[in-house]
């Protein structure tokens, strides 16, 4: 696991924070730039990266995607008690993790599905989309995830994924059905 | 009478619309808040009691802040203001808990709020150019990485509901407040632009009646709260007029809306019991909306009755405790009013509901058939289910189970899921929301009655004439998804001359089935020859009398379901057989006891600090305030969360004689009659309805000292359920027995014709065409 993620920083709201996560849409920040974000400390700025990349979808951002996602995956997103103090985190860095659950992932499927739309599956790649098919039916984490992934799916419309979504389309959690259907609709044969 | 003119445009005006929370206009509002306040009207008193409240308990009020800042230019006021929209965002930043997460759309609306807050304090120029940019910046952020992602997962144009319209509204408004005051910046532009790509279809893709579909409590505390800033949000992008304007996909307009949210407001400020929540308390933004968008003084005359206004400052609406300062926003902006007495009129909308009712409110009945969906948690099964009103007073029961209860447990009504990671699987128990617990036809016994698909064919109105109060609505559709051979399934409801009400079913099927006519009922329920009688704690009671039909009733209590008006209810079945099945009923309520004087005057009261002990020294200051109402929607009254009311009444007559308590008392309020405590509290402790003490009997008219204690939530946040805590809407009353109820003496249907003569003379005989059995469904197999 890459060191960065072992002191996630809590953020400090402000207007340099502000301006710092603005200048991501500006047409002066590169693409590079946006990527080197991924490896920020702050899960709120990999976000934000994430968000902006979807803006700007870059083919050459994926792999680092991919990464963070693996990353991510080796987190303990998920196990925060169910309490709004979060108390119990044996960390301030494991609390900002629990803080963080699903958001950066989800902002990943999202730039992964902006990516394929714009520029076809194959700049998702296999492992790309291997990752969006197994996130779409993946009940071990929170539904949003599996929401994200359809929706990732759908915008990407490659008829490979179309038992994947046959199957979401029968989730109980409608926008994940919903969206599923959506893709099932205008998938080619 | 107010000066003022709306500020709105008119409907076809083609005048620019600047939403209140874009341009706040500081001077006219404070302008109309004054002159209310001069004219001792009720919107006047309002005002000094939330101005009041917030100035003297600003830590327990922060919603209410910066409306009283902005109008006040108080100093502290405006520091107070500064400060909670600060300690806001510190808080809501940090926010990252499962309930945080899973339901971010009840923070994102309240977080569009909070920001038009901020900027009516910075259009006040309470905020330097440098503090400005920082507290926007702190919004956008959250914006950005909370409420923009929740927005991105609900699928758009399909998902209309108040969640999707909440984070909609929310990147709207907050993008646009953000780039109003950090121009040119590109996450505020996404912000606005995503957001408003959304706005039209979360109007226009409602239902064409208005109702989301979601039950009265979501209709009224959360949808009805939002639209006003969905359909100004939509204005302002478009540069036009549309609250009137029918808007695709369905043709829904925002008038729709608001006015089946006020529809659904039933006499005594009870919301339809339309839900899991039961019968609940109306809200006022609709009302003050409707005024100042329509200009229509029917709107604002409703916001005139102090029962409205009586939870005012623990009343949580679209997740927030700003619906109150929202309300004196727009109402401020209506026309001025007539003070006309208002009139209840009955309404229909296809494929929803319709109410009968009589012009005073004093009988009203809802015939529900929306269309429900299989997970019925929210959208119950009631396919043409009935709720009746009789002074205020409810005669059915519908609702949730008492906390911790199951109340209710069909077999085959539960459902499981999860939605978050780790999370064990959650059981749903759709119990309340099937078609068992409600007041319908049942097929063999099949009490878990929900539909089975989502493509069923709609209910269709067959007949409706207003004049004469009439609905037949056929449902045969939601019943064939389930039931295959069903051929035709209708329910007809009459108010027949705005004394009582006949209904009217028939269910038409392939083969024999086993049909059971279901009521829900207030407890005490007992089988009578022809029927039963539901006698309610209030002294109104309902005369059932079946006219046609299996008249054999079984009556079974329920014990927790629901857990209010009463705690439990009584479920009333009449069983039959056949593959052709009719009933007719004719519904008669009366009263046994009637009040012979209201008490709002000769009441003394005082803040107290022990409102459980009885005060046995009456202090120097006393203020002339019945306990009706809490004490500052009637007079200037300081800010104290305890009162006690004490007065001295003479019997009205000997005999035997109750007490009326007003209506919405806590359960923490305590009651003496002549320095004796009362146990009142064992009639039940509702707010929704109000409870009597029999008084001792006399054959005097001795007076009696009655002594009150009431307590009210000063904050936001009160320690106790808000339930509990007194919401007062009505004046105490002495009640006595009507000598001779007026009863049915004789009720029948020979001949095409219901004959019916009751003990107070009234005598009807009316023709009556059985509803044909030979009708077709408009969706014919």
């Amino acid at each position: 696991m890459p060191s960065i993620l072992m002191h996630f920083e809590p953020p400090t709201d402000n207007l340099d924070a502000f301006l710092h996560i603005e200048s991501l849409w500006q047409a002066s920040t590169t693409s590079a730039q946006r990527v080197a974000l991924l490896e920020s400390p702050r899960w709120s700025l990999q976000q934000a990266a994430l968000m902006a990349l979807r803006d700007r979808p870059d083919p050459d951002a994926v792999p680092a995607i991919l990464r963070l996602l693996r990353v991510h995956d080796q987190l303990d997103l998920y196990r925060a008690p169910n309490q709004r103090s979060l108390d119990g985190a044996p960390s301030e860095s494991t609390r900002e993790i629990w803080r963080c659950r699903f958001r950066v992932k989800q902002a990943a499927l999202l730039a992964l599905g902006a990516i394929g739309a714009t520029h076809g599956e194959r700049a998702v790649g296999d492992e790309g989309m291997a990752r969006l098919h197994h996130d779409a039916l993946d009940h071990t984490q929170d539904f949003v995830i599996r929401v994200a992934a359809c929706h990732a799916l759908r915008l990407i419309n490659s008829p490979r994924s179309r038992d994947v979504l046959t199957q979401a389309s029968r989730d109980s959690e409608r926008c994940t059905a919903t969206e599923a259907s959506k893709g099932l609709a205008t998938m080619p044969p | 009478m107010t000066a003022t003119t709306s500020k709105y445009p008119v409907e076809g005006s083609s005048q620019r619309f600047e939403p209140s929370w874009l341009a706040w206009d500081v001077t006219r509002l404070r302008d109309a808040l004054a002159h209310a306040e001069r004219s001792q009207r009720f919107m006047g008193r309002l005002w000094c009691f939330v101005r009041d409240l917030a100035l003297s308990r600003p830590a327990g009020n922060p919603w209410l802040l910066p409306l009283v800042a902005a109008v006040t230019q108080d100093e502290p006021a405006i520091k107070h203001a500064k400060a909670a929209i600060d300690c806001y965002l510190r808080d809501i930043s940090q926010r990252g808990d499962s309930e945080y997460l899973f339901n971010i759309w009840c923070f994102a609306f309240p977080h569009a709020r909070w920001m038009c807050w901020f900027e009516l304090l910075r259009q006040c120029g309470y905020y330097d150019e440098t503090e400005a940019q920082d507290i926007a910046a702190r919004f956008l952020l959250v914006q950005l990485r909370d409420n923009y992602p929740g927005m991105l997962v609900k699928p758009y144009p399909e998902i209309v509901d108040n969640q999707a319209a909440s984070l909609a509204v929310s990147c709207y408004v907050v993008g646009t407040l953000g780039q109003r005051i950090l121009p040119g910046s590109a996450v505020a532009m996404k912000l606005r632009s995503e957001g408003a790509a959304r706005l039209e279809a979360m109007i226009g893709g409602m239902p064409a009646s208005g109702y989301g579909g979601e039950g009265s409590t979501y209709q009224a505390h959360v949808v009805a709260n939002v639209l006003p800033f969905l359909i100004e949000s939509l204005e302002h992008w478009r540069g036009c007029e549309l609250f009137h304007e029918p808007l695709p996909p369905n043709g829904t307009t925002a008038r729709d809306v608001m006015e089946v949210t006020v529809l659904t407001q039933m006499p005594g400020n009870l919301l339809w019991p339309w839900d899991q929540y039961g019968y609940g308390r109306g809200c006022r933004l609709p009302l003050a909306y409707l005024a100042a968008r329509t200009g229509e003084a029917r709107y604002a005359d409703a916001l005139n009755d102090p029962a409205r206004w009586t939870g005012v400052n623990h009343d949580l609406l679209g997740w927030g405790w700003d619906e109150p300062a929202w309300s004196l926003v727009y109402w401020a902006s209506s026309i001025p009013t007539h003070n006309d007495a208002a009139s209840w009129q009955s309404w229909m909308r296809p494929q929803t509901a319709g109410a009968l009712t009589t012009p005073d409110g004093r009988l009203y009945l809802a015939q529900i058939w929306d269309r429900p969906e299989p997970m019925c948690v929210r959208s119950h099964v009631n396919p043409n289910s009935l709720t009746l009103l009789f002074d205020e007073v409810p005669l059915t029961a519908d609702g949730s189970p008492r906390s911790g209860k199951v109340g209710l447990e069909f077999p085959g009504a539960k459902h499981f899921r999860s939605f978050g990671a780790g999370s064990s699987q959650q059981s749903i128990d759709m119990s309340q929301g099937c078609g068992g617990a409600h007041n319908i036809l049942l097929i063999d016994g099949d009490e878990a009655f929900r539909p089975r698909s989502h493509d069923f064919p709609d209910a269709m109105v067959v007949h409706h004439d207003l004049q004469q109060k009439e609905l037949t609505v056929d449902v045969t559709g939601l019943y064939r998804d389930v039931y295959p051979d069903c051929m035709l399934m209708r329910r007809r409801s009459r108010l027949v001359h705005d004394r009582f009400w006949l209904v009217e079913d028939l269910a038409r099927f392939g083969s024999s089935h086993r049909i059971t006519s279901r009521w829900w009922f207030r407890p005490d329920t007992h089988v009578v020859p022809q029927g039963v009688e539901v006698a309610t704690a209030q002294g109104v009671r309902l005369q059932m009398r079946v006219l046609l039909g299996e008249q054999q009733a079984s009556v079974r209590r329920v014990a927790d379901f629901p857990f209010e008006p009463d705690p439990g209810s009584d479920c009333v079945d009449f069983t039959t057989e056949g593959d052709c099945v009719r009933w007719l009923y004719a519904l008669w309520p009366l009263h046994d006891r009637v009040p012979v004087a209201e008490l709002t005057q000769g009441w003394k009261a005082w803040p107290i600090d022990t409102p459980t002990q009885l005060p046995r020294t009456v202090p120097a200051q006393v203020y002339d305030l019945h306990p009706g109402l809490p004490p500052w929607l009637l007079s200037h009254a300081p800010m104290h969360s305890h009162w006690c009311y004490q007065g001295t009444f003479a019997r009205p007559q000997s005999g035997q004689l109750f007490f009326r308590l007003p209506r919405g008392l806590g359960a923490q309020s305590c009651v003496w009659i002549d320095d004796q405590p009362v146990n009142w509290q064992d009639s039940g402790t509702s707010p929704l309805v109000a409870h009597s003490i029999l008084v001792a009997p006399s054959s005097g008219n001795e007076p009696l000292r009655i002594t009150i204690t009431q307590s009210f939530a000063m904050d936001h946040h009160p320690q106790s359920p808000s339930h509990i805590l007194s919401r007062p809407d009505r004046p105490a009353a002495w009640l006595a027995p009507v000598a001779v109820p007026d009863a049915i003496n004789d009720v029948s249907w020979r001949d095409n014709r219901v004959k019916l003569l009751s003990h107070g003379g009234m005598t009807v005989d009316l023709p009556w065409t059985l509803l044909p059995i030979n009708a077709e469904h408009p969706h014919a197999l």
